[in-house]
This record gives structure tokens, C-alpha cells and sequence, in this order.
């Protein structure tokens, strides 16, 4: 016999995802304690959950002695601008693929979908070089450029979509003359708004994330992101670690993401129903 | 190069906009400054950027830039990349371990190479014993800045709860050592965190593995030669071993070890003399007593790091040169000092707090921290750590442990 | 004139497709595929980077490799890894979702959705920082939850038996919430009325998910399985970078993090390029494998 609950579901459902909701939570929220604990006493012996003096001390040395402002900008600025190149590739290449005719298009398609297999970082040391050997090491279009080139997914997702369309919406175009820049543009883009917004949120937070290319390629404190920012609190040689301002920087490079989540988590679910629910 | 330097002056006015708009101190150097950056360890908050900015602060038309790269080994990793890239950081903080890398592989500068008067006058400010430390293949590529040696540091309130006797000589050796761990462990219980040693392979155990070997009459490395399987090496590892084998000692990895001393929840800890900077400014008490010796001997090795010259581009090499004098100072050497390093200049600085058992150790001689030589050093450290750490976690014998890393050290020296 | 025009605009339609398609495949050839091309290269030569002289090694790397204590341990975990966690990554998630599809209250399921998918967001980075903070070995929360509980403490990732454990873990946590989300969105999308049907056969809920769900969103579920196998292969490896660096011992290294140390720890270029391409035959043979193995069963409608 089940229990229903006035929420509809048995009790134990609830009580799964509730100690599943916990796990997921209770990191992040040890990670906001930790950030307002001053260092030393975040590094002490007793185990408390909030703590009794709560401070801003943390997020003012990660602001003053690291620099968190330069890498808010900068963890911002990437993911823009990766974002921003991705669609921009993506999305014309996965309307080709969608309804347009023409040579090889199915071998091109494999060749660029097949990169959803590649490992990141398997071509990171030959890219490493290339890119020390072209003068690029120590910027940020080191990092920004070849992390376009992830595009796999997002071709495969975009012709996907365009496929919804039905193609008499573009022969009924190309009979009233309009080319395939205007059919693009004018017909095509604005009927998968949607899907491009959802599409970009999920490039935003993958290009937040860049870790090991960027801690490879950046020397420079003031150009490092958020991301790799974050190691420069881990302890080296015999000093005192930084526990406090790392969570104090850990919390900023939550914050953005967080945000964007809570708004636009419709479009976030909404790109996955859309794109490969079937 | 023109589209990237474009792009990046993009970048860079933008970060520095946005630095402006959040107060950040930016600093502003004269435009005909020489800058010089230094690939360091240490960030904004520690001594050396003390140093930097009291040498900035005089305006002799170079400007120095301290930028923290993370470890030795990553440091190490930046400076190939930028080598490579003919952009090297001026001068690199270099760990003494690194010698032969820094010389045969980054191409470190000799400073007589560059300015052989300025060269004779830093030297002349140090200990006559330091020049064979910074000289490698007969090229002096380093000013002594950091060093230190493994000392033992005691928790006094954590002694103190367990009832132990509060008059520490200063001379220990191994079996004392092992008797108060033992005495503490009881006293304690499983509540506190009686006593510890070294990290795992996640960091630096091998040169207080070294010390051991060493304090037994070994070697790991005797010039080129393998000596890591010696009798004397299997004895001191064995004793090094020994405490985790009896379980009085928590092996775990660097970082929690310090972060766990730091807050006073370890009663021992055999470690760098440097630690005495940060120990002496906690509320705990600390007191540092020297290594364990065995049989009553002891051999010590040093670490830390020394400041090389990596550019190859001679105005800049001179403006470093002229940032390494000024290092070689009684001024500098005095701002310096607060971080715990022993002072190894021939300036009287006194002795600060909790250096008494660093001090000693020096005095009775230390020898060079094991440099791996040939192209492949890097993975000789990381493969030593590795056969350390498994023999103190007991996967291995000591004897075992210490063959099968001979063997798999051997092509690697000597490649 | 305007058939000039005309002319011009067909001209134009011809070379649209290249227009369209060549920066995506200008994209990947330079950064995906040639890095992967001169590792092949690199991976029969010896070269330190720096030096200017480049010998070429014939096979020499990839005996190194193969001999190499590190390289079995690595792929004996990276093995250990897939076995545990890409099952484990699918079916808790898959659970999960179906869970969540029974929450009646739109706001208490949304509410569910959210905070499940949190850890996903986060970069590898912070989530092995924050997990950092929770295995602390000597203070850490969950050994205060052991001794709390009169249980003995753990070593946690500095156990060398735990470690890999540790970052699986973590790896999980970060990444169930996607998956969840992905199979959640393919369920919602089965239409009532075949549910209805299988009400009245009497299914019960489990049997449901298995016989009828299942088959119909295997083409997310097929999806799911590769993403998540390249997922345990290759991001895994910022986990390991942060919580243990491959350590105690090489206890939790994988091939990747492997052939990263190699090439950029230690500048074995060619070694790291050996492994590299042993990697790329590996997961080329792994995914045509899934290819096969779903490719009878995935179920598209079209």
C-alpha cells in the first residue's frame, strides 16, 4: 500500500529527492560559509556551519591582493565572445545541412560531427605549441579561438532543428526570389529564436568552465578567468592557504551562472525537449 | 603577432577599464621603464612583493612586476611554454632541485655573462658556501634567495594537553621522536591528530625522505650515480616508513597537511624550516627542534629556490641584474627575512623566531637538495615521490620500493 | 538589369553552402583534426620543444608507453571508471527523472529540477574545490559526520585505496544532473495516451519505464550513452586535476590526465602523442561499438 501525499506523489519519491536535492546543494552551501568565515578561523580546529562573525574580509583580498575584477571580466568576455562564435558558426552550417543541396554535404556533416567524440584536450599539446609558436600564448584568443572549434554538438543540434521546419516554408521562398541568406535570416532564424537562445546559454556555461586549456595558456594574473583564478589560492610551498577568499572567488564564479540558470531555465529545458527529445 | 597584439591590447584596456571602475590599485609605470617580470611563487600578500615594490619605489627606470605562477613545477611548465614562445619571464623564482634543468634546458643566464662587476658585488654579499649551490656546469645562474631545510615542528598546546614534558632538547633523534609520537597518540586518542610527517606524492616528500636517507649515511643520488638501493638508503627509509607502519603518523597529501598544522591540529610535523613566517604570526605555540637524527648522525640537505635571469635580450638582462643587486642589500634581505627563510646572506639579521633549529642545521653544513639531472629530471622527482609515498603507505618493502625505483629511475637519469 | 541581378544572386546561391558551411569546417579541421594529425607525427619523433633538432623514433613512444607502470595504471583506472561510472551515470539519472515525472505540484518538480542540476553548472574547478573542503582528512564534514556517528575517520582522496572513489564521485555529482535532465525532457515528451494504454494493462510503474519509456526515448538515451562516455573519459580529468592530481601514486590518474602530465608536466612531447593517439583509437573504436550496439535498437520516428 503507498502513501499519497497531498503533493501527489508516495512519500518516499519525495524523500529520495529531497536527500538528492540536499547532496547537490550542501557543497555550495558550505562553499558560501566558508567565504564569509575569516581565513583563520576558517581554518580552525572546530567544525561549525555558520559562522559567528561572518566577514567581507575574503571577497576584499580577492579583490585587492588576486584579482577577482580582472577575472570576472575576463571568465565574462570569453564565454561571450566563445558563445557568440560558436552560434555564429553553428548556425548557418546546421541550416545548410538542413535544407540546402549540395556536394558531399552528408560527408561534411560526419566530418564535423564526429568531433563530438574528441576528447577535449587530446590535441593540446600540438595546439599548445601552435599557439606558443604563433605568438598567442598568453592571451586570451588563445583561449577563446580554438575553444570555437567545439562546434560538433551544436551542428548536429541546429540542423535538427532547422529539420522541424517544414521546406515548403523555403521553396514558397526561393519562388518569391528570396536567396539563402534571406531565407536564413529572414525565415529560418526567426522561427528556432528559442532554440538559439537555449543553445547559447548551454555554450555560455561550457565556455565559463574552460579549465585546463586556459590554465595552460594564460601566465599573466591579470588575464586569467575565474575558473583558473581559483588555483592560484591552492596551497604552494609553505604558505598559509587561502581557504577564505578561494570560496570567496569559488562563490563569484558561481553567481553568473547561477543567475542565468534561475532566468532562463525554461530555455535551458526547452533546448534539450527541442533539440534531441526525438 | 600584429592581429594578437591588437587583440590583446583590446583585452588588456578593457580589464584595466574595468579594474579602474572597481578601485583596483593600478600600478603606473613611467613609459620608459624597462619591465622586468618575475615568475614567483608568492603572491601580492607575502614579503616579496614587499621587496618588489621597495625596489619600484626608488625609480632607477626599471619597473619590476612579481606575477604568481603557482609551484615550482608549474612555474616550470609557464617557463618552457614562454621560452618556446621567445618570450620569457625575465627572471624566474627557481627551485634549487631545478639546476640543471633551469640551466641545460631553459637556458638560464650566467650573470657574469651579463655584467661580471655586478655578479662579484651580489655574490660578495652572501655566504661564501652559497656560490657552489648557484653554480651548475660552471655558469653562476642564481642569487640564494630562499633556503631552507627540514625541521621538526612541535605543537606546544597540543603537547601540553597530552602531559608531555615541556623541555624539548634541541637535538632529537629518530627514536626519541617515534617515543613522544607514541606518548601522544595515547595520551591524545583518536580525537586529535597526534602527529604527522610528510605529504604523500601529491607534494614535496622527497627531501624529507632525502634527510633521512642522508642522516643514515646514504645517497639517492651520489653526483650521477643511483644510490637509492644502498644498505644506508634502505635503513633510513625503513625508519622513515616506520612511524606510518606503527600508525602514528597520518599520511596524507600537502595540502591538508598544511592547512591542518596551520590550524593547530597536528602535534608534529617534520617539515620546511620556512614555515617559521607564517607559525610564529598563530595564536598556537609552536617550537622547532631540529630533524630526527639517526644513530646520532646526521647529514641535511637544503631546499628553496634561487632568482635566475631567463631573457636573452641584454637591456632587459641588465635591468634584472639591477633588480638582483638591489636584492643582494641588507634592505632587501631585511624585508626578506620576515618570510622564515634562513639568511644566508653575511648580514647580521638576527635571528627571528622559530629559526633556532634552522640556524643550527645550517651552521653544522647542509648538503644540495637532490638534482635530478638529464633532460628527463622533472619525471626523476615525480617517479621518486611515487616509490615514497608507496612505501610509506606500505604497498612495498623498503627494499623492494627502493630497487623497483632505481630501475625505473635509471633511464631516466641517464637520458 | 534585373536579370544581371539574377545572375548574380544564382552565382551567389551556388557559392552560399561554402559560405555557410566552410568556417564550421575550417573550425574544426585546424584545431580539431590537425592537432591530431601532428600528434601522430609528433608521436614517432623526439623533440623537447625547445631544442631545434626533431629525430624521428619509429615506434619507440609507443613502447614507452606500453611498458610504462603509470600508463597500465592509468588504463586499468581509466577502465575501472567507465565500468562504474557510465552506468552509474545513466540509470541513477534515468531513476531520478522518472521520480521527478511523478512530483504532481509544478512548482515543487520545477523546484527538484533546479537544484539537481546545480552541480552541472559549476566548472570542474569549484566543484573539486568545494568537495576539497568536504574530505578534508583531519576536519573535514564528513569525517565529523564518521565520528559523530562513533565511526572510525577516512582518509578520503588522500587514501590511495579512496582516491578514485573520491573522484568518481565528484565526477558524478557534477554530472547526473544533465543526464537527468535530458532523460526527464525525452520522457515528458511520450505522449498520455500510450501511457493510459499501459495503465490499462495493469504495468506497474518500474515495468513501465523499462518496456515502454525505455524504447521510446532510446534516441535520447543512445545519446545520453555517448555523451557520458566521453564525459567519464575526458572531463573527469579537471576532477582529477584539482582533488588529487592523479596521486596517491597514480592511484586515480587516467589516460588522459596520463598524457597530459606527459606532455605538459614532464615535455614528453612524443610520449604524450603516443598517447594521445592511442587514446583517439580507443574512443573512435568505443563509440563505433555504441554506434553498433544501438544502432537495431534505437527506436526514431520520423
Amino acid at each position: 500500500m503507498k502513501v499519497r501525499t497531498a503533493l501527489g506523489a508516495s512519500a518516499a519519491t519525495h524523500i529520495v529527492l529531497s536527500l538528492v536535492a540536499i547532496l547537490s546543494v550542501f557543497p555550495l552551501f558550505w562553499m558560501v560559509t566558508t567565504a564569509f568565515t575569516p581565513n583563520d578561523l576558517a581554518l580552525t580546529k572546530a567544525f561549525r556551519f555558520w559562522p559567528e562573525d561572518p566577514t567581507f574580509e575574503n571577497f576584499r583580498i580577492a579583490f585587492t591582493d588576486f584579482h577577482a575584477a580582472n577575472w570576472i571580466w575576463n571568465s565574462i568576455l570569453i564565454a561571450v565572445l566563445v558563445s557568440v562564435g560558436k552560434l555564429a558558426i553553428a548556425v548557418p552550417a546546421g541550416f545548410a545541412f538542413s535544407h540546402m543541396q549540395f556536394r558531399g554535404r552528408d560527408a561534411l556533416f560526419w566530418v564535423i560531427v564526429a568531433t563530438m567524440t574528441f576528447p577535449t584536450i587530446i590535441g593540446i599539446v600540438p595546439l599548445y605549441i601552435g599557439i606558443s609558436l604563433i605568438g598567442w600564448y598568453d592571451t586570451q584568443t588563445a583561449v577563446i579561438v580554438p575553444s570555437i572549434a567545439y562546434i560538433g554538438f551544436y551542428v548536429f543540434f541546429m540542423r535538427q532543428i532547422f529539420r522541424s521546419l517544414p521546406n515548403a516554408m523555403f521553396e514558397a521562398a526561393r519562388l518569391d526570389n528570396a536567396g539563402p541568406f534571406k531565407q536564413l535570416f529572414e525565415i529560418a532564424i526567426p522561427n528556432v529564436l528559442p532554440a538559439i537562445a537555449s543553445l547559447s546559454i548551454i555554450s555560455f556555461l561550457g565556455a565559463w568552465n574552460i579549465y585546463l586549456w586556459a590554465l595552460l595558456v594564460l601566465d599573466t594574473p591579470e588575464k586569467r578567468t575565474l575558473a583558473i583564478g581559483l588555483k592560484s589560492f591552492v596551497v604552494i610551498d609553505d604558505f598559509e592557504p587561502m581557504w577564505g577568499p578561494m570560496m570567496a572567488v569559488a562563490l563569484l564564479s558561481i553567481l553568473p551562472v547561477m543567475i542565468l540558470f534561475i532566468f532562463a531555465q525554461r530555455y535551458v529545458m526547452a533546448a534539450f525537449t527541442g533539440g534531441i527529445g526525438k | 603577432m600584429n592581429n594578437s597584439s591588437l587583440s590583446r591590447r583590446g583585452f588588456t584596456q578593457g580589464a584595466a577599464m574595468f579594474g579602474a571602475a572597481a578601485a583596483l590599485p593600478v600600478h603606473a609605470f613611467a613609459q620608459e621603464d624597462a619591465v622586468v617580470t618575475i615568475s614567483s611563487p608568492w603572491g601580492a600578500d607575502r614579503p616579496f612583493q614587499k621587496v618588489v615594490d621597495a625596489y619600484n619605489a626608488k625609480q632607477t627606470g626599471v619597473s619590476v612586476v612579481n606575477r604568481l605562477d603557482g609551484s615550482y613545477e608549474d612555474m616550470a611548465t609557464k617557463a618552457l611554454a614562454s621560452v618556446a614562445a621567445g618570450r620569457p619571464p625575465e627572471i624566474m623564482v627557481t627551485g634549487w632541485k631545478f639546476g640543471y634543468f633551469a640551466r641545460r634546458t631553459l637556458a638560464a643566464r650566467d650573470f657574469y655573462d651579463i655584467d661580471s662587476t655586478k655578479a662579484d658585488a651580489i655574490m660578495g654579499n652572501f655566504k661564501p658556501s652559497m656560490k657552489p649551490l648557484v653554480t651548475i656546469d660552471g655558469a653562476l645562474i642564481g642569487l640564494p634567495w630562499s633556503l631552507s631545510t627540514p625541521v621538526t615542528w612541535i605543537n606546544m598546546d597540543l603537547w601540553r594537553e597530552a602531559g608531555l614534558d615541556d623541555n624539548i632538547p634541541l637535538d632529537i633523534s629518530h627514536e626519541w621522536l617515534v617515543a613522544q609520537a607514541a606518548k601522544l597518540d595515547k595520551a591524545l586518542g583518536n580525537k586529535k591528530h597526534p602527529t604527522y610527517r610528510s605529504a604523500i606524492d601529491l607534494s614535496n616528500n622527497e627531501w624529507t625522505s632525502q634527510a633521512y636517507i642522508q642522516n643514515a649515511g646514504g645517497f639517492i643520488l651520489d653526483g650521477t650515480n643511483l644510490t637509492c638501493d644502498s644498505a644506508e638508503a634502505i635503513a633510513g627509509i625503513t625508519a622513515f616508513a616506520e612511524p606510518a607502519k606503527m600508525g602514528l603518523w597520518t599520511n596524507m597529501d600537502y595540502r591538508a597537511q598544511a592547512k591542518a598544522q596551520y590550524a593547530g591540529n597536528i602535534a608534529i610535523v617534520t617539515t620546511s624550516s620556512s614555515r617559521a613566517g607564517p607559525l610564529s604570526a598563530l595564536d598556537t605555540e609552536f617550537k622547532d627542534v631540529m630533524f630526527p637524527s639517526m644513530d646520532g648522525k646526521r647529514n641535511m640537505n637544503s631546499g628553496g629556490n634561487f632568482l635566475s635571469i631567463y631573457t636573452q635580450n641584454d637591456e632587459l638582462a641588465k635591468a634584472s641584474m639591477d633588480f638582483l643587486a638591489f636584492c643582494a642589500t641588507q634592505e632587501a634581505q631585511a624585508i626578506w627575512s620576515e618570510m622564515g627563510y634562513a639568511n644566508v646572506s653575511k648580514f647580521d639579521l638576527g635571528v627571528k623566531p622559530l629559526q633556532t633549529a634552522a640556524v643550527a642545521q645550517l651552521d653544522a653544513g647542509l648538503t644540495a637538495e637532490t638534482i635530478w639531472p638529464g633532460e628527463r629530471g622533472l619525471e626523476g622527482q615525480s617517479v621518486w615521490r611515487q616509490w615514497v609515498a608507496r612505501i610509506t603507505e606500505g604497498v612495498v618493502t623498503p627494499e623492494e620500493g627502493l630497487a623497483r625505483a632505481k630501475r625505473e629511475l635509471a633511464p631516466l637519469v641517464s637520458a | 538589369m534585373r536579370q544581371r541581378s539574377n545572375v548574380k544572386r544564382a552565382a551567389f546561391s551556388k557559392l552560399a553552402p561554402i559560405i555557410f558551411v566552410g568556417p564550421a569546417i575550417l573550425f574544426v579541421v585546424v584545431f580539431l583534426y590537425a592537432p591530431i594529425i601532428f600528434s601522430v607525427a609528433l608521436s614517432f619523433s623526439s623533440w623537447n620543444f625547445i631544442s631545434p633538432e626533431i629525430n624521428f623514433v619509429g615506434f619507440e613512444n609507443y613502447r614507452r608507453v606500453f611498458h610504462d607502470p603509470n600508463f597500465q595504471d592509468a588504463a586499468y583506472n581509466t577502465l575501472l571508471y567507465c565500468v562504474v561510472l557510465i552506468p552509474v551515470q545513466i540509470i541513477v539519472p534515468l531513476l531520478l527523472a522518472s521520480l521527478i515525472l511523478r512530483v504532481k505540484n509544478r512548482n515543487l518538480a520545477g523546484f527538484y529540477k533546479a537544484t539537481l542540476f546545480l552541480p552541472t553548472i559549476l566548472a570542474y574547478s569549484t566543484a573539486g574545490i568545494a568537495w576539497l573542503w568536504l574530505f578534508d582528512p583531519i576536519n573535514g564534514f564528513l569525517n565529523s559526520v564518521l565520528t559523530a556517528f562513533g565511526l572510525p575517520q577516512s582518509r578520503w582522496q588522500t587514501d590511495p585505496n579512496l582516491a578514485i572513489w573520491c573522484v568518481a564521485f565528484v565526477t558524478f555529482w557534477k554530472n547526473f544532473g544533465l543526464n537527468m535532465l535530458l532523460l526527464l525532457a525525452a520522457l515528458v515528451s511520450i505522449p498520455k495516451e500510450i501511457h493510459e494504454a499501459a495503465a490499462l494493462d495493469n504495468a506497474g510503474p518500474w515495468r513501465r519505464l523499462l518496456t515502454i519509456d525505455l524504447p521510446l526515448i532510446s534516441p535520447t538515451f543512445f545519446f545520453v550513452a555517448v555523451t557520458t562516455t566521453i564525459n567519464v573519459m575526458d572531463d573527469i580529468v579537471g576532477v582529477i586535476d584539482v582533488l588529487t592530481s592523479g596521486g596517491p601514486y597514480g592511484q586515480s590518474s587516467n589516460i588522459l590526465y596520463y598524457m597530459y602530465e606527459r606532455g605538459l608536466s614532464f615535455f614528453q612531447f612524443g610520449q604524450a602523442s603516443a598517447a594521445s593517439v592511442i587514446i583517439i583509437i580507443l574512443v573512435l573504436f568505443v563509440t563505433w561499438a555504441q554506434f553498433r550496439m544501438f544502432e537495431n535498437r534505437v527506436h526514431y520516428e520520423s
